[in-house]
């Protein structure tokens, strides 16, 4: 060995290794480490100095020289003993950590049960959670895809019957132009439609928006190419229209060279003098024309033909509520002007937003509030899952504590363990959010705005994936924090205590607030499938089977005049009729199952209107081909139907429903009297008969009042349309006549594109769809809710049972027989889940209102639902538990006393 | 730059101390001797950076350090290479190697345009 005497040996020779190892002292001060470590190299420095003949002091002197100025080596070398002592810890610890990972590992895959039960409730309350929020976020929360969209709003009228969102007259939109000083900006628009475009590949169907240009102004979007509509282009009425970002894509390849092209759509050929980005979905997506609103149609004298959309950006600084205030007054004023058309009118300012989300609010705030419950339910299954287990593992950790593992080491083993799960969980949830959302898109009802935006939303996955693990460390940590206060002989010797005892009362507790939170779940979903089965059921009041529709509008180049609508229908349900497989044809202007209406104001002859405006309340009207009652099977239940008698020549008739007739003529007697459409005050038609209520717009709809006139004495020419309804012939299936009706439909002019072949029940099955949504949703969550609860039952049951083996046995012993055995604990599960249920059936008769709106032909207070899902969950209870105590019968009294 | 000081170059103290301890466990001073003695006293080291830097190469994990008692029963910290540490050598000395070379090449190399 080499000391201070001998030179050390040259090259990579043996070291100079202590002939003793000295423990450590941990946390010793590093200046005096440093101060030792030092002083041990002036000592020998000096030494080797002496042995080469220098005196002591001397020696000690070079030393000391050679080494440098003491305090700052002492310093220097002190100051990286501290870093060393950190970056040593901090190794000790990944190296720990890694052992704690790997022990976790090891563990929870020698438990597959608890193991696969808590990455599964994690995993589903995550991805349960994540997926909905997604969709809620882009349908209600997602901001709109325009520069300050809280400044845009909608303007409706309201109207003296009550209406919040009436369309409005031209005459509103020109005043509201004129004299509003809250908005920036303000345009009126028809509702999006579509349009027939000629081009290279015929006659299409074409997404359009006839609008003011101040509409795209307040949208504030701005060109991709070209200009966006102009005043002038309204004023002046000029032939123009700026086209979609998409269509310009995919029709014109992206050409620039497209702006100064004419497209054709109806009768006109337009100038394309822009092109609009993809951020314009307004006002509906599949819109890619935009075509000015002349100012000729904003007609300030029309104020009874409400037409028109209204859309405004406030000005700077200008509240919702200032402008409401400003419409109030303004409403007021024109009233004054116009007071036999506008008494009782006012205007109703709503941010587009609210406007856009409308009903779809409820739909998604009850999806919200269910999928919240069964995440509530998930965390409360793994704490319930984790507390069982630590109990489970109290001897184990005590055994632990007594080999001398410190605490911390065991608060972070439990810890890790609870972070493997945790991470396992969200991890599982996040591939879960991602398959049901998919599955949720492609279910969802039809025509919800931003739907088809939705994405996983990953602000949403990483809350409720930090909520869970948060919630699974909490009680992962529960062992430990118990593990501090028992005392560790008293663990080690019995399997039993007072804290245990504890533990099972959280746990019951648990559970029954789960049992309580499925059970309002439960509840909801069985008012919503009983409201489901009672649309489903309702009488229409007319055979909707068999049934298919398809809505024609002539070209009104070709057909301009009412005989040539006239002339052109006759023709066409002549040779649909007369096509395979059809057994009637006939025609409406409102098709069945949809929310399409047309109203009018009317007078009766003789009578002065009660309203204060002096007309009688606007009603639906329905335009109707002679045969329609008999091809649809509704009933006149007084007076006669209509005829091929009623020509145009003939004298002008008219069909109440059973609502409207009650609601004029409530002593009856209706037929005989007279009745004309305000607008024109003349002719005057005759009612001659009165026809059994239907339900036309949808099941859950109550019939609305209803005026029915043969379209062949139709007296307005814009009414062009017609929508077909075909009956097949018994054993036909309705939707394969789409084909002979399109060839019908062709043959007579090929100029007309195919639009949409319906059947009816398809029409009313999808105006019941966000009903079907809500039901299938909310009953899955409560599937899902109950089965996490029962497998939390029965854990606790099981374990309970375990527990108390030796009091079981020795009851057994004292002569208690198997089956009182049997039943004590079937009768405290039940008992368990019983007391949940109730206190669910609280909660969901308190929060039963959020089903405002979706509850058909049932009260929110259901006794028959509630009580039937109070009996379900005992029932469950009982499967549940029955199972557990059949072993608990089977105990061995003897061999229970044995074990312990 | 070796002649007039006998300093060591920048950055290579750290290399020598890991060869020093190549061989097995020293102390501080043993570490000092055995550079003095592998270069013929020819280098000398800065004995106040010798400590600082010991420790700081054991806080990057390439030594660990222990206390013991040395061959005359004085208290010591020895010091020992790490795997780690035995790798960083011949990372070290490769680079090292490859420096000298390209510093060679540079210096024999003619007038370059």
């Amino acid at each position: 060995m080499s000391g201070p005497g001998d030179p050390p040996p040259r090259g990579p020779g043996a070291g100079d290794a202590p002939h003793r190892r000295l423990p450590d002292i941990p946390g010793r001060d590093p200046d005096r480490e440093a101060d030792d470590e030092l002083r041990f190299h002036l000592d020998m420095r000096a030494k080797e100095y002496m042995a080469r003949g220098m005196p002591e002091h001397e020696a000690r002197a070079a030393a000391e020289a050679r080494l440098g100025d003491p305090e700052s080596v002492r310093s220097d070398t002190a100051r990286e003993v501290r870093r060393e002592r950190r970056a040593g810890s901090r190794r000790a610890w990944v190296a720990a950590l890694g052992q704690d990972l790997r022990h976790a590992l090891r563990t929870l895959l020698r438990t597959p049960s608890f193991t696969g039960v808590a990455v599964t409730t994690l995993a589903v309350g995550v991805g349960a959670t994540t997926a909905i929020f997604s969709l809620v976020w882009a349908v209600l929360l997602a901001p709109l895809p325009y520069p300050e969209p809280g400044e845009l709003v909608r303007v409706w009228e309201t109207s003296p019957q009550g209406s919040t969102r009436n369309v409005v007259s031209a005459g509103n939109v020109h005043d509201w132009q004129r004299m509003a000083r809250s908005f920036e900006v303000l345009g009126g628009y028809y509702g999006a439609g579509n349009q027939t475009l000629f081009g290279e590949q015929g006659a299409e169907l074409v997404g359009t928006a006839t609008v003011e240009p101040e509409v795209l102004e307040a949208l504030g979007v701005d060109p991709l190419l070209g200009r966006a509509l102009s005043r002038e282009d309204a004023a002046e009425e000029r032939a123009t229209v700026v086209i979609s970002e998409s269509w310009w894509r995919t029709r014109y390849g992206a050409d620039r060279g497209v702006l100064g092209r004419t497209v054709t759509i109806g009768p006109t050929s337009l100038e394309i003098v822009g092109v609009m980005p993809e951020s314009l979905e307004y006002p509906s997506r599949r819109v890619d024309f935009w075509v000015p609103l002349y100012d000729s149609n904003i007609s300030p004298d029309s104020r009874t033909s409400h037409n028109f959309f209204v859309l405004a950006r406030l000005a700077d600084g200008v509240s919702l509520e200032d402008a409401q205030r400003e419409m109030d007054d303004l409403s007021a004023r024109i009233a004054e002007t116009w007071p036999a058309e506008m008494t009782g009118w006012g205007a109703n300012v709503t941010p587009l937003h609210r406007d856009i989300v409308g009903d779809n609010a409820s739909l998604f705030r009850i999806l919200l509030g269910a999928v919240v419950l069964v995440m509530l339910i998930a965390c409360g299954n793994l704490a319930n899952l984790v507390v069982a287990r630590s109990m489970a593992r109290h001897r184990e950790l005590a055994v632990r504590g007594a080999l001398g593992a410190g605490r911390g080491r065991i608060l972070r083993h439990l810890l890790v363990e609870g972070g493997v799960i945790a991470v396992g969980g969200a991890v599982a949830g996040a591939v879960l959010a991602w398959f049901l959302l998919g599955g949720l898109l492609s279910s969802a009802p039809a025509g919800i705005p931003g739907l088809e935006d939705a994405r996983i939303d990953l602000r949403m996955l990483s809350f409720t994936a930090l909520v869970s693990m948060g919630s699974v460390l909490l009680f992962a940590l529960l062992p430990a924090l118990r593990f501090s206060r028992v005392d560790l002989n008293a663990a080690l010797r019995s399997s039993r205590g007072a804290s245990e005892r504890g533990h099972v009362r959280l746990r019951a507790a648990l559970l029954t607030a789960q049992v309580a939170l499925s059970v309002v779940l439960l509840i909801g979903s069985g008012l919503l499938i009983r409201s489901f089965r009672a649309v489903q059921s309702t009488d229409l009041g007319f055979d909707a089977t068999g049934l298919a529709m398809t809505t024609v509008f002539p070209p009104s180049d070709a057909y301009p005049t009412g005989p040539d609508h006239l002339r052109f229908f006759d023709e066409l349900v002549r040779r649909v009729e007369s096509a395979p497989g059809v057994e009637a044809v006939t025609t409406t202007s409102q098709p069945p199952g949809t929310d399409v209406s047309m109203t009018f104001s009317f007078a009766i002859e003789g009578r002065v209107a009660t309203n204060p405006s002096g007309r009688e309340d606007d009603e639906m009207l329905h335009a109707i081909g002679a045969d329609y009652f008999s091809v649809l099977g509704r009933n006149v239940v007084e007076g006669r139907d209509f005829a091929e008698t009623d020509t145009r020549d003939a004298t002008p008739v008219v069909i109440l429903n059973e609502t409207l007739a009650r609601k004029h003529f409530p002593d009856g007697g209706a037929v005989g009297h007279r009745m004309a459409f305000r607008v024109d005050e003349t002719p005057w038609r005759e009612i001659v008969g009165v026809v059994a209520d239907a339900r036309m717009a949808a099941a859950d709809e109550e019939p609305a009042p209803a005026i029915y006139i043969p379209f062949a004495q139709k007296q307005w020419d814009w009414l062009n349309w017609s929508t077909l309804v075909v009956r097949a012939r018994p054993g036909v299936e309705p939707a394969s006549l789409a084909p002979v009706v399109r060839t019908a439909l062709g043959d007579l002019n090929p100029d007309i594109p195919p639009r949409s072949f319906q059947t009816v029940d398809d029409a009313y099955r999808s105006s019941t769809a966000p009903r079907a949504f809500a039901m299938t949703l909310v009953t899955g969550f409560g599937a899902v809710a109950i089965l996490l609860s029962l497998v939390g039952l029965y854990g606790l049951i099981s374990y309970s049972i375990t527990r108390e083996r030796r009091d079981i046995g020795v009851r057994m012993a004292l002569g208690a027989d198997a089956r009182s055995v049997v039943w004590r604990v079937v009768l405290r599960a039940m008992g368990m889940a019983l007391g949940g249920a109730l206190v669910g059936v609280v909660f969901a008769a308190l929060a039963s209102p959020a089903l405002e709106g979706w509850l058909y032909g049932v009260s929110r207070v259901d006794l028959g639902t509630y009580g039937g899902i109070v009996m379900l969950v005992a029932a469950f209870a009982f499967a549940a538990s029955v199972g557990p105590a059949v072993r608990a019968g089977r105990i061995d009294p003897a061999g229970s006393l044995r074990s312990e | 730059m070796f002649e007039d000081d006998r300093g060591l170059l920048q950055g290579t103290l750290p290399m020598l101390i890991l060869r020093a301890l190549s061989g097995g466990a020293r102390h501080g001073y043993g570490v000092a001797r055995w550079i003095e003695a592998a270069t013929d006293d020819a280098l000398r080291v800065e004995e106040g950076s010798l400590y600082p830097a010991l420790h700081r190469i054991a806080a990057k994990g390439w030594i660990e350090s222990e206390w013991g008692l040395s061959e005359n029963n004085r208290r010591a910290k020895f010091y020992s290479l790490t795997k780690k540490g035995r790798k960083e050598l011949a990372r070290q000395r490769a680079s090292w190697a490859r420096l000298v070379d390209i510093v060679d090449q540079a210096l024999d190399a003619g007038e370059v345009a």
